[in-house]
């Protein structure tokens, strides 16, 4: 498309209505605050997602083994510990996850600081082993992080994602795009539709929801909704199952289609087994994994319903 | 790269990318950390093989178009048409909110496969290359989206010409189209 100029560099245009209106709009910025409000309510929202993720709440004494393992080697750090505190009191959220919540929240991120580039084909499954060693099974890929390595010093309230894959792919290097998409379904931006996606993301593509689905996410509902996660979560770790099943069904009322849409359904999973209905856990997460067999959450799903 | 330099470098991009694929100003916030809640998720699978940029605006699009397709959202996107309708251009604003205003109400008059491609080759100043790798379409049908959205785009304008002093000031001219 290089026949093509855009209007802004067409000398024969540049003075035209087109181009006066497309330069105008070129100086819209976010309100002064904004981002750094939604960077404060982002890293408090991924905390949230990381702590259902690995589900300190909720674990067995064998997964809390799983958790201290070395992907949790940063338990208890007193430094982290503040960091993840503040994120979440910056989302608004009156939880003590606790030393092991927000050391799972370490074992979850998803950083990338591959020391060689890993076939496309084998990402998912090398993520995934990369997950079983760092002791969160049910989590997002991961690989050993900055902060899990050096919690302490970690300077970003966000955890560390590190590089993509191939980092000698520079971020700034695009490749033909078509290849991308129709040659590997795990490049991006198909990648966020990969098949250990979780259905939330799925639901981002072109094939979710429908014209009669319930309204999407208003303005700041995606903090309310994870607040009420993190509710619920608190609830369940502190035994009282029931309330935190019906936090969780009015939650699901409310966004039926939200972005934590799957991470809510785990913990109405486990919320189920810990009020002895396992038959209701079972088809539930049987369910969930009909539907969404290659989810992240999928290994978590099966061991809160007792289905391996 | 630390998640948050990543957050921060692309924020402003992604929250200005939303409302041009239609999302409403008051909902371009919690767009946005859908958004970078999606490519959090996924950025262990992500490979490099376009620019991070390109990514997220793949991602912006399709949690934009998502939202669009919901009932209440859908209500909110009104014809380009129908705004002039029911907002016409008021004489009180500036002249820059309402070449701002143009721009939006000349957005919403196109679908949204047409507006996206056009507000990222005339605005975000994505490559054709890039714009397939957004939206997931071959090179040629960018090109012909973009012949229709400029086309489409330009006759928006002209129709609100009566409606905007900011004609009154400028007289206008005829843009190229390729």
């Amino acid at each position: 498309m290089n026949d093509i100029k855009r209007w802004l560099d067409d000398p024969l245009a540049c003075n035209s209505l087109e181009a006066r209106v497309l330069s105008a709009g070129q100086s819209l910025t976010p309100p002064p605050g904004l981002e750094e409000r939604s960077l404060a309510e982002f890293t408090g929202l991924v905390a949230v997602v990381a702590a259902t993720a690995t589900n300190a709440a909720a674990a067995t004494p064998g997964e809390l083994a799983l958790l201290a393992e070395p992907g949790g080697a940063a338990l208890g750090s007193t430094a982290t510990t503040s960091l993840a505190l503040g994120a979440l009191k910056s989302l608004g959220i009156g939880v003590a996850l606790g030393a092991l919540g927000l050391g799972a929240l370490q074992a979850f991120t998803p950083s990338l600081v591959p020391s060689t580039p890993r076939p496309t084909t084998s990402a998912a499954s090398a993520a995934s082993a990369t997950a079983r060693r760092a002791g969160s099974p049910s989590s997002e890929p991961q690989l050993p992080t900055e902060a899990q390595q050096a919690p302490a010093a970690a300077p970003s309230s966000i955890p560390s994602v590190g590089a993509p894959q191939n980092p000698s792919r520079s971020v700034t290097a695009p490749r033909a795009p078509s290849e991308a998409a129709s040659s590997d379904s795990t490049a991006a931006p198909a990648a966020i539709d990969p098949p250990e996606t979780t259905g939330s993301e799925r639901r981002a593509t072109a094939s979710a929801p429908e014209a009669s689905a319930p309204a999407r996410l208003a303005a700041s509902e995606l903090k309310a909704e994870a607040q009420e996660l993190a509710r619920a979560r608190n609830l369940l770790g502190e035994g009282r199952a029931g309330e935190a099943l019906r936090v969780l069904e009015a939650s699901a009322r409310r966004f039926a289609s939200g972005a934590l849409r799957d991470e809510r359904e785990l913990l109405q999973v486990q919320a189920l087994a810990r009020l002895g209905q396992t038959e209701a856990a079972r088809s539930r997460a049987r369910l969930f994994l009909a539907r969404d067999p290659k989810s992240a959450l999928a290994p978590r799903m099966r061991r809160a319903a007792g289905l391996e | 790269m630390a998640f948050e330099a990543l957050y921060r470098e692309h924020f402003a991009s992604i929250w200005r990318g939303v409302q041009r694929f239609g999302v409403a100003e008051r909902d371009a916030a919690d767009a946005t950390q859908e958004v970078f809640l999606i490519a959090y998720r996924s950025y262990g699978r992500f490979e490099g093989r376009s620019s991070v940029r390109t990514w997220l605006f793949g991602i912006a699009f399709r949690v934009a178009a998502a939202r669009l397709r919901s009932a209440s959202n859908r209500l909110e996107v009104l014809s380009g048409q129908r705004l002039l309708e029911d907002q016409p251009v008021q004489a009180a604003l500036s002249e820059q909110r309402e070449l701002v205003q143009l721009l939006e109400l000349g957005l919403a008059s196109l679908p949204l496969e047409q507006r996206a491609v056009l507000a990222l080759f005339e605005l975000e100043g994505f490559s054709g290359e890039e714009i397939a790798a957004v939206l997931e379409i071959p090179l040629g049908t960018v090109r012909s989206r973009l012949r229709l959205a400029r086309a489409a785009f330009t006759r928006t304008l002209r129709e609100l010409h009566a409606a905007s002093r900011v004609f009154d000031r400028a007289p206008p001219r005829e843009a190229t189209h390729e």
